[in-house]
Formats: structure tokens, C-alpha cells, sequence
């Protein structure tokens, strides 16, 4: 409703022209000084008509900082960006003129168009154009261009068009150290290139605050070419030196969890792709720290006619949500608060299975047993890190020397995590409290003969209904296709009197591997994917006595108040997450 | 052998044309009225007015020739205004591709061939497949015609002229005959000759330029004039001392390729300055029918001043 209003109260603006002002291009500027060799302008953005309105002011300053900032090296959709500096020309009427030496971006809005044309470098006399993009006209226009998500995909079709799109530098040895840290493929953040020029990096498109992209999002080009290039004014030609050429390696998409922390924020990073540079030619260290060109390596202007229809269908969508008055809502995501937290809790989960038979005991009876597991795991929405175990050792039996033994209980745990995500071999250090309840019922030796192997004295033991607390610290390690997590657990359970009295110690590590079985399926519009799980733990667990009864081949009268049994399993899973 | 035949067909040149002057009282004129050596001025004075200071208003220094020269041609190379009359052909500007693309549509398959060590050998010149290949896919694909038409699209071949600016393209097929490619005036691609491809394959650099080089049989050719002064690209072997002489070889300024039995002199020539693998000539005589020597003509240079001992 608010928006609707706004628009009301808004003076129409037949022909707003908006000129931004990319800076622009440069007659024989500072950015060929290298040897002549092309190196980033800077970009003055301007709207071409001044905005009438104070309000249509601040959405033409959103607006140019959005484009501006998605052209700027380094800032642009899968590692994009041309402009070393970029300036906004404001709608005060104080504004200077565009250097020659930067390029121009103009933007010219009205009712019937969008218009956003890159002007660079020229020959003789005024700027020749370089790019432009031309989409269907909205009152709206300003505020389109500074959505993040659209201004990355306005970007993608002017960069396109444009003799380079990208620009890499190594990092400096000041930066390395840092670089080092941060160059691993699955890192979200900079540096766009590697400090030995091996691959290079780019961001996913944003999602403008969402958690899921609102309009369709470009592939990846699977080939870029690495270069340096001038502009050979004679010719009006560019004229370049390939250096290298680079292959898609991967595409990295971010952990759910961190999509949902980062939710409105407009420019956070969903993923990263890495494109492999080839060994030959190579990428010299040297000619690296000066900077080179990349572009996708089916050259300029070659996917014009994909990407413009998906710009075109994301203006088409932002239209309509403007058109229904519900622009701010669409931009956000699409979805209220509420809504989305039942969304989240709802859209990403994990459920696993999983079976492990004993594999250390050497004892009789815990040879016997075996264990089933149930675990499943909220990751969205306010009980994001919420965690139900069922734990099932289903009863065994066996004689001991004329005793008849026996064993079985149940646990029901709930626990949430708390994490902390780190960079580097360990992905994540999680911790769990738990509470819970146990189901204990077992008949032990209790005492052995001298030859401590004959069984004197059976002792049962039993707990029902005890509540149980417990604490999990957990570390992780995930790649592309498995995730392996290391864990403790320490855990207790005491009955209250009437329910028996007994308590059951258990001390508990571990080892979980996780090996993705395959490609996510959609199911209702839910990626679901699948996963074996391989495990092991060590248990050892001590019971104390309640109420428990005795039974013995001696006349001792003393009483045992507790037994402790040690024990392994190891077993497979299947995991669904989605 | 070679160099023996030639200088016999160099002074039979110089006998032929004395006897021209004999019978006529007088020498044939010669485009410019500059005096040559054989007036009486050393081939040391020639060379000054080439070089020196007085002369830089009108003549300008070799590499400067040069240098203005090979802008030039090079923008030559992608002009399509119709040219009247009979064009000179030679290579200079060259790439070799397997395939050239007319007959499928899509880009040249280009040789990968070292410029560094390919243009060090003689006045020819090439590119690198690699930079071309990616030039050619980031410069805007646009082309001015004559005529007053609406710009037409270039075909793959066009725009390989276009973008490198090349002159000739040696198609080296592997299934069709090789062959040289140059552009029309009207910038169409055409087979211009057929050539018969090496009997050994091609490898290095080396090999693509003695190859070709050996199959014009020809030293250099005229590439531009200044006044009676012809600019000439060939080897820097052969272009070593002042006074040596060149024979212009009458009616092969359109033709790419000469036979070796072509020996019918236009015009003598002297080697009055030079620089790496072009020199600057002065026309001492030429034959009496021949009003100017036009550029693109092939010459013959006389090797006795320069070392035989490889030939």
C-alpha cells in the first residue's frame, strides 16, 4: 500500500532520461599508460534527464551506485567488473562534466523505455559506443536498477558487449597472506585471482536479499580467455596478447545456513564458480600483479541474445510486481517475515537412518547387539540448528554360565547447535546441549569367579523415563561431494525414585562420513539429495543400581550399585537433505 | 649456380640496355631526374640524400619509410575502394590457416607459427594465430563497403583480413589444394594461385618461411616509391652493401609467383640504404619501354657482393 501511494503522489516523469555517467574513456589516458596496454578507466554514471522529484533523486543515487558498483573490477557477477573507480553525477545540478578520460554509462528512462548505453573510447571526437541495452519503459525504472539481483543481470548483458569483462590481479605480498587463506575454491570471498594464477574466481549472481535468485540466472561461461589488449587507434582495432585460457572448474554454491544468515542482505554471495587456467601457455606471477583481461572465451557479444532474454523477462517481472504495488515485497524475496521463517524451517532439513552392529566387545551378550538410529536436523528458519535423535539398541540375550543376561534400551535426545564456520581444513566447530530421556533395562554379571571369566553374580539394572542431559562438541570438513564431522558426547541420565532410581553415564566419540550418492532431485520444488552415511563410535557406559534386583551362586550378600560396558559400532546410513 | 646465372642475367641486362642507350644517343629517363651513378655520383651521396638532414623535407630516413610504409599497407589491406586497372599482388602480411572457412561459415582454423622467429627471416611478416583468433572475436564484426549500400555483415575471411590486416592468407587444406587467398577490391576473399604444397610437412617457423620464400623465386619486391628511391622488402642477407644491384622483372607486379626461367629486366637497380630486411633502391636504367617501374615488381639481387660461400 505504501508503494502505491508513493506512486500516486509521484509526478510522472514522461521522459525522465537518466544518464548515468560511467566513467569513460580515455583518449590516450592514463588507462593505456602500461606500455600502452588497456587497463581499467574509471566510469561516471549519469542519468540523462534530472530526476523531478526529491524522491525520484534518492532512486536514481541507489540506482547509479548499484550499476556503478556491479561495473567496478572485482564487484560484478562471476568475477565481472571493468571500472577502476566509478562516480555518481548527482540530480543537484552541480555536477561536472565527464572527463575524457572516463568512460560514460548515460541511463535515459521514460514511460515507453529503459535505455543504458557504455560510451568509450574514441578516435577522434566524441565517445563512440561501446554497449547498450534497451528494455521495455516503467515508472518503476529507477527503482529496478537498484535491485542488486537485476543490476547484476544489467551488468552480465552490458560487460557482454564490451572487448573485456573482467579484470584479475594477483594479490599483494601484502594482500598474500591474507590471499592464501581465502583462495580455497570454496571460499566466498576474494581475491578474484590466485596469487599463482592458477583459476580464477567470480561470484554467483545475487539473489537481492533473497534466498533464492527471483529471476533466471545465466550459466557460467565454461571457457574464458586471458589477455591483454590495446586499442590500436589507427584501425579503431583492439588489438591483443593472449596469455591464457581458463576452464570451469566448479561451482561452489554457498552452505543453506549461510544463505539464511545473510538473508537482506543485498549483496550477499551466493557462491563462487572457479575456472581453472590452463598450463599452457601459463599466466606469469608478474604479468598477473599488472593485470589482465578475461572474457568469455566465445568472445564479445557472443551471448547477447540469451542473456537479454532473461533480462527482459526479469524487467517483465518487476513490472508486474510494481504494477500490483507490491515492488518492495518482490525485491525483498517475495515473502513477509513470517512466512518465511515457516518457509525456512520447512524448505531445508536433514533425515538419516542408520544401522551399526557391534565390533568390539568380545563379549557374549554385547556381540549380540546392534543399533538403530534416527536423526533428523532443522537448518532454516528460527530453529535452524534443532536436532532429534532416537537411539534404539534392540533387546539381546544370552547365557552366561548358567545366567541368563540380557540387554536393550532407547534414548530419545533433542539438542541444538550451536556453530561457529570457519575457513580452512576444519569447515565448522559446532557444539550440542542436550536433554532427553532414557529406557534402560539390563541384566549383567555383576561379579566374575577368580578366573575373571566365570560368572558368579547377574545383576539387573534398569532405567525408565530418565531424563537425560549431554553435551556434543563436533568438528566438520566438507568438500564437494562428502562431509566428514568428528564428534564427542558425554551424557547423563538419572531416574527419579519412583520410576526406579538407576542412572545410566554414557561417554561417547565418534566418526561420521558423509559421501553425497546423488544429484539433488526436485520434489514439489524441494532439491532433495541423497547421501551414504558411514559411521563409528566408541560408547562406554556405566549404570548404576536403583532398585535392581540380584540373583547370585554365592552366599555373599554385597551388593553391586554398578556396572560399566565398553562397546563400538560401526554401520551405513542413507541421509536425505534437502 | 644460382648466384653465377644471376649476375649473367644482370649484366646482360646492363649490356641490353647500354645498347639501347647507344642506339638512341641517350639514356631512357627514368621516373625522376635524381641523378643515379651511373651520372657520376657515388653511391655514398645517394645514400645521403636518403639519410641526411637536407634531405628529411622530401625524402624521408629509411625507417620512417618503413615505419609509414607498413601503416600504410596495413590500412590499405582492409580498404575495399575499387582500384583501376591491374593490382599489384605479392605477400607480405600473411597467416597461414588450414581452413579459411568460405565454404562453412565458421572462423578461420588458423597455424600457430611463431611470429618472433617467422618475421626475423625475411620482409614478411605474420601473426599470431592465438591473438588473431581472439581478435578477431572481440572487435565488433562491422564493414564499410563502396558502394551505398547498407554495411554488410563480413563472411569468417573478411574479417580475418579485416581484423589483421593481413594481405594474403596460404591455405594449407588438407584435403583440397593449397593455396593463396587475397582480398578484391571490393574486399571479397579470392583463391588468387594455387601452390604445390611442400613434400615434406611443415613444422617450424623455419620451415613455413623457406617454404613460401623459396616458392616465389624472387629476392624482394617493390613495395613503394618515393620519387626514382623504390622500397624494397626482401632478406637482410641480401641487402648488406650499398651498390648492389637488383633486377626489376618486367610484368610480374600482379603475379605472386615468378617462374625461374623470368628473367626479362625492367629496370636496374641500386642498393643505396637499407635497414634489417628492407632496402632502398635507385633505378639506374630501365629498359627502354618500360616508363616506370610499377610497384609490386619482383626483383632478382645480385648476390656477388654478398657471401657466396653458401650458395
Amino acid at each position: 500500500m505504501k508503494v502505491a501511494k508513493k506512486r500516486k503522489n509521484r509526478p510522472l516523469q514522461p521522459f525522465a532520461a537518466l544518464a548515468i555517467t560511467c566513467g569513460a574513456v580515455a583518449a590516450e589516458s592514463d588507462v593505456f599508460a602500461r606500455g600502452g596496454w588497456f587497463s581499467p578507466p574509471d566510469l561516471r554514471v549519469e542519468l540523462q534527464n534530472a530526476a523531478e522529484s526529491p524522491e525520484a533523486g534518492e532512486q536514481w543515487q541507489k540506482a547509479c551506485k548499484t550499476i556503478g558498483r556491479t561495473l567496478q573490477v572485482g564487484h560484478g557477477p562471476m568475477g565481472m567488473g571493468v571500472f577502476e573507480k566509478w562516480s555518481c553525477a548527482s540530480q543537484s545540478g552541480n555536477n561536472r562534466q565527464a572527463r575524457r578520460s572516463e568512460w560514460l554509462l548515460t541511463v535515459a528512462t521514460s514511460n515507453e523505455s529503459l535505455n543504458i548505453t557504455i560510451f568509450g573510447p574514441e578516435t577522434g571526437g566524441g565517445r563512440q559506443t561501446m554497449a547498450t541495452v534497451s528494455l521495455p519503459g516503467s515508472n518503476d525504472s529507477l527503482r529496478f536498477l537498484g535491485d542488486t539481483e537485476f543490476a547484476d543481470l544489467v551488468a552480465m548483458v552490458l560487460l557482454d558487449q564490451l572487448p573485456v569483462s573482467q579484470w584479475i590481479t594477483a594479490p599483494s605480498r601484502t594482500e598474500s597472506s591474507d590471499a592464501k587463506k581465502k583462495t580455497d575454491s570454496r571460499s566466498l570471498h576474494g581475491p578474484f585471482a590466485s596469487s599463482d594464477g592458477r583459476s580464477i574466481r567470480g561470484r554467483f549472481l545475487r539473489s537481492g536479499g533473497g534466498l533464492e535468485p527471483k529471476f533466471e540466472v545465466p550459466s557460467p561461461p565454461k571457457a574464458l580467455v586471458v589477455y591483454r589488449v590495446r586499442l590500436d587507434r589507427e584501425s579503431d582495432l583492439w588489438r591483443s596478447r593472449v596469455e591464457a585460457t581458463a576452464t570451469l572448474k566448479s561451482s561452489n554454491a554457498a552452505p543453506k545456513h549461510e544463505l539464511r544468515k545473510s538473508r537482506g542482505d543485498i549483496d550477499a554471495v551466493r557462491g563462487v564458480h572457479v575456472w581453472t587456467v590452463s598450463d599452457s601457455p601459463t599466466v606469469s606471477t608478474s604479468r598477473l600483479r599488472h593485470g589482465l583481461w578475461v572474457h568469455n572465451a566465445n568472445g564479445r557479444g557472443s551471448r547477447q541474445q540469451e542473456l537479454l532474454t532473461i533480462l527482459t523477462s526479469a524487467q517483465k517481472s518487476l513490472a508486474e510486481a510494481s504494477s500490483r504495488g507490491d515492488l518492495d515485497n518482490f525485491m525483498r524475496g517475495g515473502i513477509d517475515a513470517l512466512t518465511s521463517a515457516l518457509m525456512d524451517t520447512a524448505a531445508s532439513g536433514y533425515l538419516g537412518f542408520r544401522y551399526g552392529k557391534q565390533v568390539l566387545a568380545g563379549d557374549e551378550l554385547l556381540d549380540k547387539t546392534s543399533f538403530f538410529g534416527f536423526l533428523t536436523e532443522i537448518r532454516g528458519g528460527p530453529l535452524e540448528g534443532l536436532r532429534f535423535y532416537y537411539d534404539l539398541l534392540p533387546k539381546v540375550s544370552a547365557d552366561r554360565d548358567g545366567f541368563g543376561t540380557e540387554i536393550s534400551w532407547s534414548r530419545f535426545i533433542l539438542g541444538k547447535s550451536f556453530g561457529l564456520e570457519l575457513d580452512g581444513i576444519i569447515d565448522r566447530i559446532d557444539v550440542t546441549p542436550k536433554i532427553g530421556m532414557w529406557n534402560l533395562s539390563a541384566t549383567l554379571p555383576s561379579v566374575l569367579a577368580e578366573d575373571n571369566k566365570t560368572v558368579t553374580r547377574v545383576q539387573t539394572f534398569g532405567v525408565k523415563r530418565a531424563l537425560s542431559l549431554g553435551l556434543e562438541p563436533g568438528i566438520e570438513s566438507k568438500g564437494d561431494w562428502y562431509l566428514m564431522r568428528v564428534w564427542a558426547a558425554y551424557d547423563i541420565a538419572l531416574s527419579i525414585g519412583a520410576l526406579g532410581g538407576g542412572g545410566v553415564q554414557s561417554y561417547r566419540y565418534g566418526f561420521d562420513g558423509y559421501f553425497t550418492a546423488s544429484p539433488s532431485i526436485d520434489v514439489f520444488g524441494v532439491p532433495v539429495s541423497t547421501a551414504i552415511l558411514a559411521f563409528f563410535f566408541f560408547e562406554s557406559i556405566d549404570l548404576t543400581d536403583g532398585q535392581g534386583k540380584e540373583t547370585t551362586s554365592d552366599s555373599t550378600d554385597e551388593r553391586i550399585v554398578g556396572v560399566g560396558y565398553d562397546g563400538g559400532y560401526a554401520g551405513l546410513g542413507v541421509v536425505l537433505s534437502w | 649456380m644460382v648466384v653465377r646465372s644471376l649476375n649473367t642475367a644482370i649484366l646482360g641486362l646492363a649490356a641490353l640496355l647500354s645498347s639501347a642507350i647507344s642506339a638512341e644517343g641517350a639514356p631512357t629517363p627514368t621516373p625522376n631526374t635524381a641523378p643515379s651513378p651511373a651520372s657520376g655520383e657515388s653511391p655514398e651521396s645517394i645514400a645521403n640524400r636518403v639519410t641526411t638532414s637536407d634531405s628529411k623535407k622530401s625524402e624521408p630516413k629509411i625507417k620512417d619509410w618503413i615505419r609509414s610504409y607498413i601503416k600504410t599497407s596495413r590500412q590499405q589491406n582492409t580498404s575495399t575502394s575499387p582500384v583501376s586497372g591491374s593490382r599489384p599482388r605479392f605477400v607480405r602480411r600473411v597467416v597461414f590457416a588450414t581452413d579459411l572457412g568460405e565454404q562453412t561459415g565458421v572462423q578461420p582454423q588458423l597455424t600457430a607459427i611463431d611470429p618472433r622467429r617467422f618475421n626475423r627471416l625475411s620482409y614478411l611478416e605474420t601473426l599470431r594465430a592465438e591473438d588473431l583468433s581472439w581478435d578477431i572475436r572481440i572487435n565488433p564484426r562491422k564493414m564499410t563497403t563502396s558502394a551505398d549500400v547498407a554495411p554488410a555483415a563480413p563472411t569468417p575471411a573478411q574479417n580475418l583480413f579485416r581484423v589483421g590486416e593481413i594481405d594474403s592468407v596460404v591455405v594449407t587444406s588438407e584435403k583440397g589444394p593449397w593455396y593463396i587467398a587475397q582480398t578484391t577490391p571490393a574486399g571479397n576473399v579470392e583463391q588468387v594461385v594455387t601452390i604445390d604444397a611442400p613434400k615434406e610437412e611443415l613444422e617450424s617457423a623455419e620451415d613455413f618461411h623457406t617454404w613460401l620464400y623459396s616458392s616465389f623465386n624472387y629476392d624482394g619486391v617493390i613495395l613503394d616509391r618515393r620519387g626514382d628511391l623504390l622500397l624494397v622488402g626482401s632478406q637482410s642477407v641480401h641487402l648488406k652493401s650499398r651498390g648492389t644491384q637488383a633486377l626489376a622483372i618486367r610484368g610480374t607486379h600482379d603475379r605472386i609467383f615468378i617462374d625461374r626461367k623470368d628473367r626479362d629486366g625492367a629496370g636496374l637497380l641500386s642498393l643505396v640504404e637499407s635497414d634489417g630486411d628492407y632496402g632502398v633502391f635507385e633505378v639506374i636504367f630501365t629498359e627502354k619501354s618500360t616508363r616506370e617501374i610499377p610497384i609490386g615488381t619482383k626483383v632478382l639481387i645480385e648476390r656477388s657482393k654478398v657471401d657466396t660461400t653458401t650458395d
